[in-house]
């Protein structure tokens, strides 16, 4: 049975909160270091198993110890770890997968409607609006990529929003569970059973409710007010800010959802967010995308 | 006759398992007398017997890099095998009294550092920091600093040497240094980088605490745990800290205040 999964997804498609749902549930929250403990790109984890200081390995080189860690830490699991993940999916200069061998791992592939992941990138990084869609329109877009300083996290290679969904849910070798972000809100029990029952673990519901009830997004967002979030980037004011999956409406321009939309709109379709409502709002024709 | 040399590290060709390992992963494997650890790209290292090193390098290696990794955890096990602890820090001294600023790459140890070297404190050791039970020992006598604090403290990157030539990790010689003494250990400080809303910017840590904060903070602690070092090493923490002070310091949005630099060095500014 596989005992890791990868909780996967482009940043701040609501990775962080499942993450703590789970965390609940498995009874891990309370624990000292937490929030860092299983990020796949952290580095204290990476040193632990290779007795390496990695602030001396370029990028290249501790890519290249990933997969054999990532491998070595599933088949260790003596219970099933969940362990969040940034990374596009893609092949090393070895021919490796970074994320390790799929006949060891599942995966939770988290989606979130683009038009709602820019205001919260934008926020996460101190950006403007503009610049998180270029972001998010990048194919070389990076995750601790400033080679002037040692980043706590390894570099995180993103491509563009589009392209990190296509690289997870698009690769035959992966036995993946599809997670839209807008469902864990819409109807959260059922979904969080769902995405658990994948993973391998049957879970009361009277059990997932204790753990929605005491995560709710208000609650980690108040939380975060009175005692910090230690995931959050020195510059960056909030973590959990709002949550709401219909936000964008009221962050975006129709300017700059039409150019989130004229960027991403194949992917965007193929998982649903192309709506007639999203089209409205940015006047964009669909016979003018097809083209 | 030569003498014997008292630590012997030589090229050589390494086995591929070694005895009786009480742990291993991919890339070691160790037991209570070795430590077996191989660097793709690098080269591979065997700890033994307290008192021997062996390297086989990788093809097209420098030897700069052979060394920078043998420094690091090769060298951490041998100490460890000959009963010193090592930690990861800086450390400096004023009036005959070493402070010592513990934490991951990161926290703000090199911007503390600097600020304190400009107080009067000189560096005598710093990266892979020396201890028993008794005193700090003398280390490296440069700082090691990403180009971004090099470039914040108005150094010129060009013409500093580097600690690995693919990095922008470089070497700072500051002027006040102290290469060859031993120095009692005074206080230890913690710095974060995370701002805690509502939380004074520096805490003591008491008690029990202060051990489980150095234990957290001995470098290799997890290769400590696997070759009996680990009770050797919580001896040294009780002798060490008794009495002294430790510290955690909340740099605020990563910057030094007046009010932290007067914390630490407990001098009026």
């Amino acid at each position: 049975m596989k005992k890791m999964i990868w909780l996967t997804s482009y940043p701040k498609s609501g990775n962080t909160w499942l993450r703590m749902l789970i965390g609940e549930i498995q009874g891990e929250n309370e624990q000292e270091d937490s929030e860092q403990a299983e990020i796949a790109s952290n580095r204290l984890v990476l040193e632990e198993f290779t007795a390496v200081d990695t602030s001396f390995l370029t990028n290249e080189e501790a890519e290249l110890l990933r997969p054999e860690v990532n491998d070595w830490l599933a088949k260790k699991n003596e219970k099933i770890v969940f362990r969040k993940n940034h990374d596009a999916y893609r092949f090393l200069a070895n021919g490796r997968s970074l994320a390790g061998n799929p006949d060891l791992f599942k995966t939770i592939y988290i989606i979130r409607n683009p038009l709602s992941i820019v205001a919260s990138l934008a926020n996460h990084f101190s950006i403007s609006l503009a610049e998180a869609i270029i972001f998010m329109n990048n194919n070389e877009s990076v995750l601790a990529k400033n080679e002037k300083r040692l980043h706590y996290q390894l570099r995180q290679k993103l491509f563009s929003w589009s392209n990190h969904v296509l690289s997870w849910t698009k690769e035959k070798n992966l036995e993946l569970f599809l997670l839209k972000y807008e469902d864990l809100h819409l109807k959260p029990l059922e979904i969080l059973r769902k995405a658990l029952s994948f993973s391998g673990l049957n879970i009361a519901d009277s059990e997932i409710n204790r753990a929605l009830e005491k995560n709710s997004f208000k609650k980690v967002s108040d939380a975060e007010d009175l005692h910090g979030f230690s995931e959050k980037p020195r510059k960056m004011k909030k973590f959990f800010r709002k949550g709401s999956p219909d936000s964008w409406r009221d962050e975006l321009t129709p300017e700059q959802a039409e150019i989130v939309v004229r960027n991403h709109w194949q992917v965007m379709k193929e998982f649903g967010y192309l709506t007639e409502e999203v089209l409205d709002f940015c006047g964009v024709r669909p016979e003018e995308l097809e083209i | 006759m030569a003498k014997k040399p008292e630590i012997l590290i030589r090229f050589g060709h390494l086995p591929a398992e070694i005895q009786e390992p009480t742990d291993s992963t991919p890339y070691f494997q160790i037991s209570t007398s070795s430590f077996l650890l191989k660097i793709p790209g690098i080269a591979c290292y065997l700890v033994k017997n307290q008192n021997e090193i062996v390297i086989a390098p990788e093809a097209n290696v420098e030897d700069d890099e052979i060394a920078l990794f043998l420094m690091d955890m090769p060298f951490t096990v041998l100490l460890q095998l000959r009963g010193f602890i090592t930690f990861r820090g800086t450390a400096l001294t004023k009036n005959g009294q070493a402070r010592l600023l513990l934490g991951p790459a990161g926290t703000g140890k090199s911007t503390l550092a600097e600020k304190l070297l400009q107080h009067g404190y000189s560096l005598f050791s710093d990266f892979q920091v020396v201890a028993d039970g008794e005193k700090i020992y003398p280390g490296r006598n440069f700082l090691s600093l990403w180009q971004d604090i090099v470039e914040q403290a108005g150094y010129d990157s060009e013409k500093l040497e580097r600690v690995r030539k693919k990095l922008n990790l470089y070497r700072i010689y500051p002027d006040n240094v102290l290469e060859k003494q031993s120095f009692p250990l005074e206080r230890i400080f913690f710095p974060h980088q995370m701002f805690r809303p509502n939380e004074p910017t520096s805490k003591k840590i008491t008690g029990q605490d202060k051990i489980a904060f150095l234990w957290k903070n001995l470098y290799g602690k997890n290769l400590a745990a696997k070759n009996g070092f680990k009770k050797k090493a919580f001896s040294h923490f009780l002798s060490l800290v008794q009495k002294k002070e430790l510290t955690h310091i909340y740099l605020p949005h990563g910057e030094l205040n007046e009010e932290l630099i007067q914390e630490i060095t407990g001098e009026k500014l």
